[in-house]
């Protein structure tokens, strides 16, 4: 009993200098203030802001598990979609979830596929996005909102057809995935359009495709460090 | 879709044929002779510019985009329908000015029209994507030499001949340009078939009138201007030179203006000067519409209309 008496009072004796090195750890990390019941860092506030964020990562847009769709009105009957596969760019996202992501989109027009070859000509021809003069469609966001549950209001550049008009899409985070040294996320936007604010008016005054045009753009970024 | 097809081609092809109809069969303005001689390229002026504010309103100058060239090659020629009679006609002296100087002058505009534009306050772009000068020299090129080579025929054919060479022409371009997927340019090629048929018509019944200098001259501009713009605005799947075939084909009346067939009766004559522009035009739309075709088995629901 002695012996095991003897090694309670060593331990104890050296535990204050245990926490005062984890002390200092933390403080040189700016966490000093101790951990809350879940274990998260308590902001000092002395030393931090009252609600720290995350510095965002970085994420380069992967083309292969990006995609654009559009849906359109036909001849005021049933709703048409299409697709752009070819979406490059790059994005932010902070793992606090509470920092606003930023996103630089941009898409091939000449990607476009409608599952109908000679209406994929016609909808990159000059009746349309005329993709000989306006190779691309670009979103560039200048901020945004959160709606809450990994949900923002992202405000933007929207480029289309030479014309840039300002645009807010509902973003919806949809995953986080990887390890410490390889990350993938992923955000779906939807948003909405009318073709013939950015002089793409073939077919609305007739009626034989509609003005408005809903796009669901699919994103996927590899975190680029 | 029928609304499309009643304001893009239906009521073209009624003002610009209604004009010309006016203009051969009305007596007191056939006699008149410079309208005899312009009122055929300011009806295709008429018809085609009408389509394309019908389809794609009325474009702003400079051009914003290059297709809005399209809607400008329509003014071109009713400037040009305009002037062409005033420097003479199948009918009057034409030493002065000279065939060749009105040639050079109308290749040297067209080729100049991207340099007009900026003098107009824009930029100095090419007419079309993808062209540079030599495309634009190449372009005044064509029109100054096709103007060259169907002045003869216009002072020895008046009459149906070329109204109804033009009307094939315009007629082949239409399927070509549909191959391409442009449907403006399909309606714009319908309009000015459109309207070459009923000058057909008009001249059978009023006297056998000539196109004149000026209508030549505006039909030679859309049928360089056209093909072009097909051929650099658009993703068709055929080979290019379809385009110089088809607009090209109404150039075999040259040769046909032989001794040979000049012994024929007047009926053989038109037959064998149409079919030869016929054969032209129709293998260049043979081409691109199995060229276009090609491995598409969903080729029918294309198109939005």
């Amino acid at each position: 009993m002695r012996p095991r008496s003897t090694r309670r009072s060593t331990r104890s004796s050296i535990r204050p200098v245990r926490c005062l090195i984890a002390a200092a750890a933390l403080g040189g990390a700016g966490l000093v203030g101790g951990f809350t019941a879940t274990g998260q860092p308590v902001a000092a506030a002395a030393t931090a802001p009252a609600n720290p964020t995350v510095a965002p990562l970085q994420f380069k847009l992967d083309p292969v598990h990006c995609m654009a769709l559009f849906r359109i009105h036909h001849v005021g009957a049933g709703q048409f979609w299409g697709m752009f596969d070819q979406v490059e760019g790059t994005m932010t996202y902070a793992e606090d979830g509470k920092t606003v992501p930023t996103f630089d989109v941009t898409v091939q027009v000449e990607s476009v596929h409608s599952g109908t070859e000679k209406l994929d000509r016609t909808i990159i021809g000059p009746q349309f996005f005329n993709a000989k003069e306006y190779e691309t469609i670009r979103f560039v966001s200048t901020g945004g909102e959160s709606k809450g549950d990994g949900v923002w209001d992202i405000t933007g550049d929207f480029t289309m057809h030479g014309v840039t008009r300002p645009v807010t899409a509902k973003v919806e985070f949809t995953g986080l995935a990887g390890n410490p040294v390889q990350k993938k996320a992923g955000f779906e936007a939807t948003f909405e359009v009318k073709r013939s604010d950015y002089g793409m008016d073939w077919g609305v005054k007739n009626k034989a495709l509609g003005d408005d045009v809903r796009l669901v753009v699919g994103l996927e970024g590899d975190w680029t460090r | 879709m029928i609304k499309t097809v009643i304001f893009s081609m239906i009521l073209p092809v009624l003002a610009g044929g209604g004009l010309v109809a006016l203009c051969w069969l009305l007596p007191p303005l056939r006699k008149w002779r410079w309208l005899s001689s312009a009122c055929f390229g300011l009806a295709l002026a008429v018809g085609v510019f009408a389509s394309f504010v019908a389809e794609n309103g009325v474009p702003p100058f400079p051009p914003a985009e290059r297709a809005q060239w399209l809607g400008f090659a329509a003014v071109l020629a009713a400037v040009f329908a305009i002037l062409g009679p005033m420097t003479g006609s199948a009918d009057r002296d034409r030493k002065w000015p000279a065939t060749e100087l009105v040639a050079f002058l109308a290749g040297a505009i067209v080729a100049g029209l991207p340099l007009i534009a900026e003098l107009a306050g824009g930029e100095a772009k090419s007419m079309f994507s993808g062209t540079g000068p030599a495309d634009q020299i190449a372009m005044g090129l064509a029109v100054a030499l096709g103007f060259l080579a169907l002045d003869k025929v216009v002072e020895a054919r008046p009459g149906v001949t070329l109204p109804l060479a033009l009307f094939i022409t315009f007629a082949a371009l239409a399927p070509i340009a549909d191959a391409a997927s442009w449907i403006t340019l399909t309606f714009l090629a319908a309009v000015s078939a459109g309207v070459s048929l009923v000058a057909a018509l008009s001249a059978r019944f009023g006297g056998g009138p000539s196109i004149g200098r000026g209508g030549l001259l505006a039909a030679i501009v859309l049928l360089v201007v056209f093909p072009v713009a097909g051929y650099r605005q658009t993703y068709g799947e055929f080979p290019w030179w379809v385009w110089g075939v088809a607009a090209g084909a109404p150039i075999v009346l040259l040769p046909l203006e032989n001794p040979w067939v000049a012994k024929l009766p007047p009926w053989a004559g038109l037959t064998l000067r149409l079919c030869c522009v016929a054969a032209l035009a129709g293998f260049a739309v043979v081409v691109a519409i199995q060229s276009g075709a090609g491995g598409d088995e969903l080729n029918d629901y294309g198109g939005f209309n």
